[in-house]
């Protein structure tokens, strides 16, 4: 199937009046809370929802899961390998995960209750809730590990070492260091505790360098804020200009 | 409701009154057992009369403060008090005339210091004590006292205790409930300003570093290399993504790069073939287009998060699922192709620098192919630090970068695409400008209140 979006012409034409109609009703948000608004809101919400369950299956669990389960008698599935070498009747353990993961929901679906039902179920989904957070919080911690500290910190060590980088670089790299540090004690050392444990000048370079850390801390959430807003910013500015050039296209004279 | 007399004017108020709602005494220092203890006085009984002045200076004093003649301190009679009780209605009468009556000389007293000058110190002072609350009554559950204390000194001001009453609220007389006819007013002046503008309000766009080296990267690239896409944004974020993205897209198109994408995001894989298919019409036509879509690999969407990445990482061809027609994606030529060498680089297409970032952390170690960024403006800042040190060949974002790109490229982009991004510089500048101004403002209206 050829990588394109094949739409007929008047179905993205009316996509495009439907989607302005639900931004216009969106929007009026911002005046006024209205049922139309409301409705526009969970045809978005809904559709999102559908069109994310249609791709799962079509993307996940036919072409990976059920698909290849069913091909090939019973003992072909359990002793046959997968191209990865894998033995094939691996590819049961994620429909039995996924289905005992299920179950979990049945529970929340009936109301969580104390009973003895309510147990056994949240019991069986402990098991693959368990696995997917473990996993996701390794891969996450080993991939932060050697894709952001290791390079980055090599990246600091070329740069403090005189002579290697130009100065404006390593005065960067001093400032980075400075509020790193400084950020890190604000987040484990309190004010008290800086003066109680080092007392005198070494209690209070480490209030300081901890205050210095606090500002960044508020500078940074500054930054992030500003980030966000400016990108929302460009987004509505690319938006007002879809509508304009569709409103162009659909007057008299009007070209794409 | 249970009342008790003031100690000063002897007359009823309820028992959490702070000030006394006829002479204005602060009744806040006064404990709640002994509130219950004091009654109140006989309509007929008033306080006793301050010291006469004397006879030249009661004029004066009289015509200075008139609300110091005996008459406004006067009591109701026993039918007044008796008919609010009985006819609740007539309530909010009664407290309309108590709020018109001028203060009594006793309100005087609410606060020490110069009145709207200076700090209220010894109401910050009282608003330590809990009046709201008895001394021997245990603090309401999941309240720690010295948390709250702390938050009170921080604050300078009460945390509310119990839940609050909600009291419906009246508008206030000739108020109306409007549309918003400022604000869509404003809205249509900024949209005035914008598109009746200059065509743009910078004449060179600004490459910042990154950009030349990633036009170098896609350059270095042999004809027909396989390039694996992050497609990592949907319509949502289009607007801005798609503009920057064009002419990366367009000069990897001339080099017949072969695509092989995937995406995390459910929107990811349809605004992949919209766009795609669109540069390929431009650079290619029509015809060639449909020959070149049927060579770009779709790998899908990949759900999962890190964990699947990491397996994306450690072996492409294992990673992508087959296609939806149900043939298996490591079938195509292509990914065959990518299966004995490996991609020759991957392009990550985000609108989030934490995309990005999670693609350096969970792919690129593993497979080591040199990542290209294409990211919108607001992730330029968290993602410079992996520009500096190596991760990334190449960062262009916004739509300085994406202008400054296209300026290298050998046949230029269409003219309604350069008209289009700076359309788009010309409405983010605007808005850049307004939010500067609304913060200033801002500012001054805070500056300004007392």
């Amino acid at each position: 199937m050829p990588f394109t979006a094949d739409l007929p012409a008047q179905w993205a034409e009316w996509a495009n009046w439907t989607a302005l109609a639900i931004s216009i009703l969106i929007a009026s948000m911002a005046l006024r809370e209205t049922v139309l608004a409301r409705l526009a809101q969970y045809v978005l919400v809904g559709a999102g929802v559908g069109y994310a369950v249609v791709l799962a299956w079509h993307h996940v669990l036919r072409p990976r899961l059920w698909g290849p389960l069913w091909q090939g008698t019973l003992e072909e599935q359990f002793w046959v390998p997968l191209p990865g070498g894998a033995p094939f009747w691996l590819g049961w353990a994620p429909l039995v995960l996924g289905l005992l993961l299920w179950l979990a929901g049945l529970d929340l679906l009936r109301g969580g209750g104390d009973d003895r039902l309510g147990a056994v179920l949240r019991f069986l989904g402990a098991l693959p809730g368990g696995i997917l957070v473990g996993v996701g919080l390794g891969v996450a911690l080993a991939g932060a590990f050697q894709g952001t500290l290791l390079p980055q910190l090599l990246r600091a060590g070329q740069l403090a070492r005189p002579g290697i980088a130009p100065l404006e670089l390593w005065l960067l790299g001093l400032l980075s260091l400075i509020l790193t540090g400084g950020v890190l004690l604000a987040w484990v050392v309190r004010d008290e505790t800086a003066q109680q444990v080092y007392g005198g000048g070494a209690g209070l370079v480490v209030r300081g360098w901890r205050r210095i850390g606090q500002r960044a801390l508020w500078l940074a959430a500054g930054v992030l804020l500003a980030r966000l807003l400016f990108s929302r910013i460009t987004l509505l500015a690319a938006r007002i200009q879809a509508v304009e050039g569709w409103i162009r296209q659909g007057l008299p004279g009007g070209g794409p | 409701m249970s009342t008790f007399g003031c100690p000063h004017c002897g007359q009823p108020n309820p028992l959490n009154a702070s000030f006394c709602a006829h002479c204005g005494t602060d009744l806040r220092s006064l404990p709640r057992d002994e509130r219950s203890s004091q009654e109140a006085r006989p309509s007929g009984d008033l306080p006793p009369a301050p010291e006469a002045p004397l006879p030249g200076e009661e004029g004066r004093l009289l015509a200075e403060q008139p609300w110091l003649q005996p008459e406004t301190v006067e009591s109701p009679s026993p039918e007044e008090e008796r008919l609010p009780e009985e006819q609740p209605w007539l309530r909010p009468a009664q407290e309309e005339r108590d709020a018109m009556e001028p203060p009594t000389a006793a309100s005087q007293r609410l606060v020490t210091g110069l009145q709207g000058l200076l700090e209220p110190v010894e109401e910050a002072g009282l608003a330590l004590e809990t009046p709201a609350q008895a001394p021997d009554t245990p603090p309401p559950a999941g309240r720690d006292p010295e948390l709250l204390q702390r938050w009170q000194m921080r604050f300078a001001e009460e945390v509310p205790l119990a839940d609050p009453v909600p009291t419906p609220m009246a508008p206030p007389p000739g108020s109306r409930r409007g549309y918003g006819m400022e604000w869509i007013g404003l809205a249509v002046l900024v949209l005035g300003l914008w598109l009746l503008g200059p065509p743009t309000l910078r004449s060179a766009p600004h490459g910042w570093p990154g950009t030349q080296a990633a036009y170098q990267a896609v350059e270095a690239l042999p004809i027909g290399a396989s390039v694996l896409v992050d497609w990592a944004y949907d319509p949502a974020t289009a607007g801005e993504l798609d503009r920057v993205a064009y002419p990366v897209l367009v000069h990897l198109v001339d080099r017949n790069a072969q695509f092989v994408v995937v995406s995390q995001f459910p929107g990811g894989m349809a605004t992949a073939r919209r766009t795609l298919q669109a540069v390929q019409v431009e650079r290619l036509g029509p015809m060639q287009a449909r020959t070149a879509a049927q060579q770009v690999v779709e790998g899908g969407f990949l759900p999962g998060g890190a964990p699947v990445l990491a397996l994306l990482g450690q072996a492409t061809e294992l990673g992508l699922p087959v296609d939806l027609e149900g043939t298996p994606a490591r079938e195509r030529a292509p990914l065959q192709a990518l299966q004995e060498t490996g991609p020759a680089l991957a392009l990550v297409l985000a609108a989030h620098s934490e995309d990005v970032q999670r693609w350096l952390e969970q792919v690129q170690p593993l497979n080591r192919v040199p990542v290209l960024a294409v990211t919108a403006a607001a992730a330029d800042p968290v993602l410079r630090p992996y520009w500096d040190s190596g991760q990334l060949v190449g960062l262009v974002s916004g739509y300085d970068s994406a202008q400054a790109y296209a300026r290298w490229l050998e046949e230029p982009l269409p003219f309604v695409e350069e008209v289009r991004i700076a359309g788009l510089q010309r409405g983010q500048q605007l808005g850049f400008w307004l939010l500067v101004v609304a913060l200033v403002l801002g500012h001054l209206r805070l500056l300004g209140e007392p």
